[in-house]
């Protein structure tokens, strides 16, 4: 096996939500690494704990959420042991993270410069004058013109686009060795969108940073990274490079999202769709996640995937790991999978489950 | 600016305008006309029959312009005009003629009856709303940082007994408490009420306390502010609460947190700054009553202000003093409305005044 390099390990992460109508399982059981000067795109529909998990990972999910369970590793050390006290040195610094909504993520009663030179204020005790002179470099470096006047501005007069120019600035200032980017063109209009893509890989060569890349548009996934992780329910359910998802994706639910999406030059009448929505998160029971919306275990007519939860196992090549009873038998169970891999899987099980008739 | 500014003045005149024409109205209209209380204090002294009454009330009418129609009393009262050579003629209330009293203090100009009592409502509204600012804000931040703490229902808590206690009853506690049995027992107590003292007293720890000095006076202003500034702490801690809850849960604090800023300063300055801004209102709103004084609590603690001759000229049927205040609190209300937008347009860039 080869030996990699990560910059960030996600182990057994589970941050929950507790709330009046029970625990909402926003992050349940992710595993993920992030590999030194990598992008990785992580893939998903709204509410499927992507941005949970990587706001767990900055241990910046407030009340009611909290981490119940599982370790991040980063740069070998462990984040959710560090005191408080030493987070905030990392935050900004070493990890630092953007959002989708660039001009609500600026703080609309100081000039954008401030906000940017908060940041050598913090981490590198420069006084407000020095501060400010490194914030205009570093607002000319993301490409805004004339840098030292819209350093003067307020975030209101900015355009998205500029926005999040100003807030790559300030995620940028300090080097970080990882980017957390969550859906940051999102709310950008195409061309823009592509602008402020270009900007990103050009700051990454120079820097030599990592990427987290959170989105739900596979366009931007093909263009920006070198693995791939699709969430689904508060899980990882399948992970691999980013060839590997587009040519051959494994899961039935990576294989509904590539087929959702409109191919330049196929006629087609209707696109597909994922049949159903999203499951309510709340206590949710030990069985897989996708099963009431997928149409391949209806196909081969599996009944374990509602009486045991999959795990994300290797399929095929090492780095490429599939959370789907297609591919992974269960001995427990007796259950031989129709795709078999040869790997078995021990999961938990429902308490109704029984094993299949041989 | 300048032409939004031009604009507000006339909306702003207009609505002064409108407001004397009410105030004047309303009081024009009170069952029996505006002598009614004068006839029957008459009456009551000399007897239904007396001859005099009927010669005395239309001396009154004329001297207080009560024969002319309304359109011209109003106007006689409002800008002094027309003029009219049988009755004393004025300057309007608009030039700052506020009349003379006729009850309260009979003869006397209520403008020196305003200013006898002005110090005493200025410098015990002001104290009470400093205070109220200074302990409802941080309450107010606690209780939001920390939401459904312990801290924060007991805040809660608090507040609703500020809002539900009543002025009469808080503050009649007060004095039993702090002036009666605190002084019953030999403790250091405080004054029952009054802005100061007539003779000399003696306090426990303080020795003897002279009538005037500042200690006197700072002695007897403890207890009709702490009663005032419970009704304001309870509602200005929530309001602080409410807007700061709203802040904490903006994207921009979130942000704030990823830079790597210490709890302390996420709270201090980026969401603070964000959460006071509509208190501007709050304390703008607050500029009449600095002025226009608490009827409750100055009349709980018989304290020499505006709020009391409020009370006494209504209860006296003193209708040139009531107009006269009633006609301040308008125009202080008017200005710092426009006060709180200009006000605004300093502490929230994003608001540009057009």
């Amino acid at each position: 096996m080869e030996t990699v390099d990560n910059i960030l390990e996600i182990h057994n992460l589970k941050t929950y939500f507790f709330t009046e109508d029970g625990e909402v399982h926003a992050v349940d059981g992710v595993d993920l690494e992030v590999r030194r000067g990598e992008t990785l795109g992580v893939v998903g529909e709204s509410g499927c704990g992507k941005s949970v998990t990587f706001m767990s990972v900055l241990r910046l999910v407030g009340m009611p959420g909290r981490i119940v369970e599982g370790n991040v590793v980063f740069n070998g050390q462990s984040l959710l042991e560090l005191p408080e006290s030493e987070m905030v040195q990392i935050r900004g610094n070493k990890i630092a993270m953007i959002f989708q909504q660039p001009i609500s993520s600026l703080n609309p009663v100081f000039k954008v410069g401030d906000q940017v030179a908060e940041v050598f204020e913090t981490h590198q005790g420069l006084n407000h004058e020095q501060a400010v002179q490194r914030a205009v470099e570093m607002l000319a470096q993301v490409g805004i013109p004339d840098a030292k006047r819209r350093a003067e501005s307020y975030p209101h007069e900015m355009s998205g686009g500029m926005a999040q120019r100003v807030m790559i600035a300030m995620g940028l200032a300090m080097t970080p060795e990882l980017l957390i980017a969550d859906e940051p063109t999102t709310a950008l209009d195409v061309t823009i969108q592509a602008q402020i893509l270009d900007l990103m890989r050009a700051l990454k060569e120079r820097i030599g940073m990592s990427i987290v890349f959170i989105t739900h548009d596979l366009g931007v996934v093909a263009e920006m990274a070198d693995h791939v992780a699709v969430m689904y329910a508060g899980q990882i359910v399948e992970y691999t490079d980013v060839g590997t998802i587009f040519r051959e994706p494994k899961m039935p639910y990576t294989q509904g999202l590539l087929g959702s999406i409109p191919v330049l030059g196929v006629i087609k009448d209707e696109l597909d769709s994922i049949p159903g929505t999203v499951p309510n998160l709340v206590d949710p029971p030990n069985a897989c996640r996708f099963a009431p919306r997928c149409r391949a275990r209806v196909e081969h007519g599996l009944t374990i995937c509602e009486q045991a939860e999959p795990q994300l196992l290797p399929v095929g090549s090492t780095t490429h790991k599939v959370r789907c009873w297609l591919y992974h038998d269960c001995p427990s169970l007796n259950y031989v999978a129709p795709h078999s891999t040869g790997i078995a899987a021990e999961p938990r099980l429902e308490p109704s489950a029984t094993p299949a008739r041989a | 600016m300048g032409t939004y500014l031009v604009r507000r003045f006339l909306q702003l005149a207009v609505v002064i305008l409108l407001a004397t024409m009410v105030i004047y109205a309303l009081l024009n209209a009170v069952p029996g006309g505006p002598l009614s209380g004068v006839r029957q204090e008459l009456i009551n002294t000399r007897g239904a029959t007396g001859a005099n009454v009927a010669s005395d009330m239309a001396r009154l009418q004329r001297d207080f312009d009560l024969d002319l129609p309304v359109w011209q009393s109003y106007l006689r009262w409002l800008i002094g005009w027309p003029k009219l050579a049988d009755r004393p003629n004025r300057g309007g209330i608009l030039f700052g003629d506020l009349g003379d009293s006729w009850q309260v203090a009979r003869g006397q100009s209520v403008a020196s009856l305003i200013q006898s009592r002005l110090g005493n409502t200025l410098l015990l509204m002001t104290s009470a709303t400093l205070l109220s600012l200074l302990v409802a804000i941080p309450i107010g931040i606690n209780a939001a940082v920390r939401q459904y703490s312990a801290f924060d229902y007991l805040a809660t808590t608090g507040a609703f007994f500020g809002t539900a206690m009543p002025v009469f009853w808080f503050g009649m506690m007060m004095i039993m408490i702090f002036a009666y049995y605190f002084k019953q027992l030999g403790w250091f107590y405080l004054p029952t009420g009054n802005a100061v003292a007539l003779r000399p007293y003696d306090v426990p720890f303080l020795g003897t306390v002279l009538p005037e000095t500042i200690l006197d006076r700072g002695l007897h202003l403890v207890l009709p502010t702490i009663v005032l500034s419970l009704l304001y702490m309870a509602a200005w801690s929530r309001y602080t609460r409410t807007s700061m809850l709203e802040v904490l849960r903006q994207d921009y604090v979130r942000t704030a947190r990823a830079k790597g800023l210490v709890e302390r300063l996420v709270i201090s300055k980026h969401a603070l700054r964000n959460a006071l801004i509509p208190l501007v209102t709050i304390i703008a709103l607050q500029i009449p009553g600095l002025f226009g004084g608490a009827i409750l609590t100055e009349t709980v603690f018989n304290w020499p202000g505006m709020g009391r001759l409020y009370i006494s000229g209504l209860n006296a049927g003193d209708w040139p003093l009531v107009m006269s205040l009633l006609f301040i609190t308008a125009v202080l209300t008017v200005v710092s409305n426009l006060l709180a937008d200009v006000m605004y347009t300093f502490v929230d860039p994003r608001i540009r005044l057009s």
